[in-house]
């Protein structure tokens, strides 16, 4: 795209105000135009700052975690794995097999909701105003089966230190089950009404692409990255819990644009499915809990444990002094790191290409201001 | 280029303190100090090698405040992680983001919570506070200030270890 | 030409949308009228804490050691127990144990001695903090408090979110 030079008396000032239904959250764009040509994105953050990390150094580490599933509250699940991975494996508590395949369960039934959240908000975006309600639809099932093990909708609470909080019964397998062979045929469906539509692929095909040494030299990780090529999910390359029992693959794209990213974004739900059902089919009896105190304290040390959510690679860095709260904790999450390319990216775009890039990128805000 | 290599060519260039890190307790396979004027060139290297940048953050220690850098790799599983520490009453560091465009946020946000300032940064001011905030909420309180070795895998306080429960 | 293939794949997509349209118009519906009809809740739902009615006595199994008000993250729970006067024998030569001693239910011995009560006077959460997370209910030594089936809470004013867990245990019994 060509930006055209710049004359006095076209160039102004565009606000995407922090109130806007297509920045997913309370995000500021400063849009500085030059006729209809974007020349820069300046993001102004700090809309739903709510200063977790000094939090964090005033709770105990049990206190702490009701604190991680506010954070990205649509794959609330990878947060609360990433943070009692991390101080299971600073104290050295090991959970049972059976925990482990619970959570593996509940964290890839998460994948699958939140993504089907981005699919819907996307396309409503982009102005299509069905499939939004057809994902909400499945969504439901996925969020009627975690609230009869959890007891919430979206915030979970359901992982402790050594396990889980409860156990998983006859129905939810049940439930499960059908909800695989009835999801199955649902994509299908998505992919008849909008991977092959006309308009569709105008809008997504060729916008935003995002090369390889770009996505290294700022950080971006999760199917933004995978989209333009690259083969690294942490679940594969730094495997934790028990995936390296399962049988899936890595999508990828190839050229890095938006409709890349849509793609690889769709194939992962189907990936999600196939490890779901091997969990299910290798389910272990056994105790879902080992019981430790509820206050506990940790060695002097720090770590870095990382997991791969939604969007991308969770991590937290812990430091510790020996006692019962935390020196310091440092939450590094995907979409901060995803949306320092925008600026770069939208250089000589239009508006609604604007809208287009900042919605394949998979934005939550919260998890952005901490 | 597997780990020995990559020590090597780091020491030959730096020879500043490389040490090697358990993966299984930390997380990270290569552990390096350095000062604030040799940190641009490490950064160089790394870059050459491919790492991607993770992370970029702070820790408020006696005697020093100590900046914290975390990068990685895609083709195989390599965590570094490296250190510089700086003086509080003087907190100043050249900044990265003319290597790694990424470090631009990374950085606004250290200097959002610590107040240290990155030399030759395009832009250094708030990014989550207000802007008319006049404080920088992380760094502690005297009492509360821990020595860099309490923080470090090993250090034994003294006494014994009392946990609630049975 | 190139036209006529613009023309042929924007109605294929129109005519494929479309008929998933109308698939989707005979298919049962999935909206709920909720007023006039009403799920029923799981078993599990996270409502605001209650007392568990102990089988025994009649009365809650809650000691007021403070244990759940000590690990709310929020500080959303108060609690108020009268005050307890232990009688100290003093030690003599098989001392120990000391002539008072408060074991739980769960630990009953053969050579039980009564249970002390340590009176209630005031247990009070404020709602409107609760982040519904379960560390009360996890450390509670007697397993006292259970999360409650209530989705539907209203009030007119802040002050109705702190609700008073004994005055509302007397009002269920």
């Amino acid at each position: 795209m060509e930006i055209s030079a710049d004359r006095d008396g076209n160039t102004f000032y565009l606000n995407m105000g922090p109130q806007h239904p297509s920045t997913h959250g309370v995000l500021r764009v400063i849009l500085k135009m030059n006729g209809e040509y974007i020349q820069e994105a300046e993001c102004v953050l700090g809309y739903i700052h709510r200063m977790h990390e000094k939090i964090g150094e005033s709770m105990f580490f049990s206190q702490f975690y009701a604190y991680m599933s506010r954070m990205d509250y649509l794959s609330a699940m990878a947060y609360n794995h990433g943070y009692t991975g991390l101080i299971e494996k600073m104290a050295g508590i090991e959970p049972p097999l059976r925990a482990e395949y619970i959570r593996v369960i509940t964290v890839e039934l998460n994948r699958i909701s939140s993504h089907l959240v981005w699919l819907g908000a996307y396309l409503l975006d982009l102005g299509a105003f069905t499939p939004i309600m057809y994902a909400f639809d499945d969504r439901e099932m996925i969020l009627d089966l975690l609230e009869s093990i959890t007891g919430s909708r979206l915030t979970y609470s359901y992982f402790r230190f050594g396990g889980v909080c409860k156990d998983i019964d006859e129905d939810f397998i049940r439930g499960t089950r059908a909800f695989i062979k009835k999801m199955r045929s649902r994509l299908k469906m998505y992919d008849t009404l909008v991977t092959k539509n006309v308009i569709f692929i105008g809008r997504v095909k060729d916008i935003g692409i995002i090369s390889q040494d770009m996505a290294r030299r700022y950080g971006a990780t999760g199917p933004v990255l995978r989209g333009s090529g690259i083969e690294y999910d942490i679940r594969k390359n730094e495997p934790y819990s028990v995936y390296p029992e399962f049988d899936f693959d890595i999508p990828t794209g190839s050229t890095g644009d938006a409709r890349d990213r849509y793609l690889v974004r769709v194939a992962e739900i189907e990936q999600s499915l196939r490890i779901i059902e091997q969990a299910l089919d290798r389910l272990p009896d056994g105790p879902y809990r080992t019981e430790i105190p509820p206050f506990i304290e940790l060695e002097p040390g720090d770590c870095y444990f990382p997991v791969e959510s939604a969007r991308g690679e969770f991590g937290i860095y812990l430091v510790s002094n020996g006692e019962k709260r935390p020196y310091r904790m440092k939450l590094r999450t995907p979409s901060f790191s995803n949306l320092s390319l925008f600026n770069e990216l939208t250089k000589g775009y239009m508006i609604a290409d604007a809208v287009s890039i900042l919605g394949s990128l998979d934005l939550v805000i919260p998890e952005i201001d901490r | 280029m597997s780990h020995d290599a990559l020590k090597q060519a780091i020491q030959t260039i730096l020879p500043e303190a490389v040490k090697d890190s358990s993966y299984n307790e930390t997380g990270h396979h290569l552990d390096i100090t350095v000062s604030s004027e040799s940190l641009v060139q490490l950064v160089e290297v790394l870059d050459q090698k491919g790492f991607y940048l993770v992370d970029v953050t702070a820790v408020d220690l006696i005697p020093e405040i100590e900046v914290v850098y975390h990068f990685a790799l895609w083709q195989k599983l390599y965590r570094i992680i490296v250190r510089a520490y700086i003086p509080r009453n003087h907190p100043e560091i050249p900044t990265i983001s003319h290597i790694y465009p990424g470090a631009d946020w990374h950085e606004r946000e250290t200097f959002d919570f610590f107040g240290i300032k990155f030399l030759n940064h395009p832009e250094l001011k708030r990014l989550l506070l207000p802007e008319d905030a006049d404080f920088h909420p992380l760094l502690k309180k005297e009492s509360l200030l821990e020595k860099v070795e309490a923080v470090r895998s090993g250090f034994r306080k003294g006494g014994c270890r009392i946990t609630y429960g049975d | 030409m190139r036209f006529i293939n613009e023309v042929i794949s924007g109605s294929y997509s129109l005519i494929a949308g479309l008929g998933i349209t109308i698939k989707a118009f005979f298919s049962p519906i999935a909206t709920v009228q909720y007023p006039r009809e009403v799920i029923d809740i799981t078993p599990s739902y996270r409502g605001h804490i209650e007392f568990v009615h102990d089988l025994v006595t009649g009365k809650p199994k809650c000691i007021s050691c403070g244990t759940c008000a000590m690990a709310c993250p929020s500080n959303c729970i108060t609690v108020e127990g009268e005050p307890l006067e232990i009688k100290r024998e003093p030690f003599h030569a098989t001392g120990w144990p000391p002539a008072i001693s408060i074991p739980s239910e769960k630990k009953k011995a053969p050579g039980y001695v009564e249970r002390l009560e340590r009176p209630l006077i005031l247990f009070e959460l404020d709602f409107a903090k609760c982040s519904l997370c379960g560390l009360c209910i996890e450390v509670c030594p007697e397993n006292a408090i259970q999360f409650s089936k209530v989705y539907n809470l209203a009030g007119y004013c802040r002050q109705d979110s702190r609700i008073d867990l004994k005055n509302r245990f007397e009002e269920i019994s």
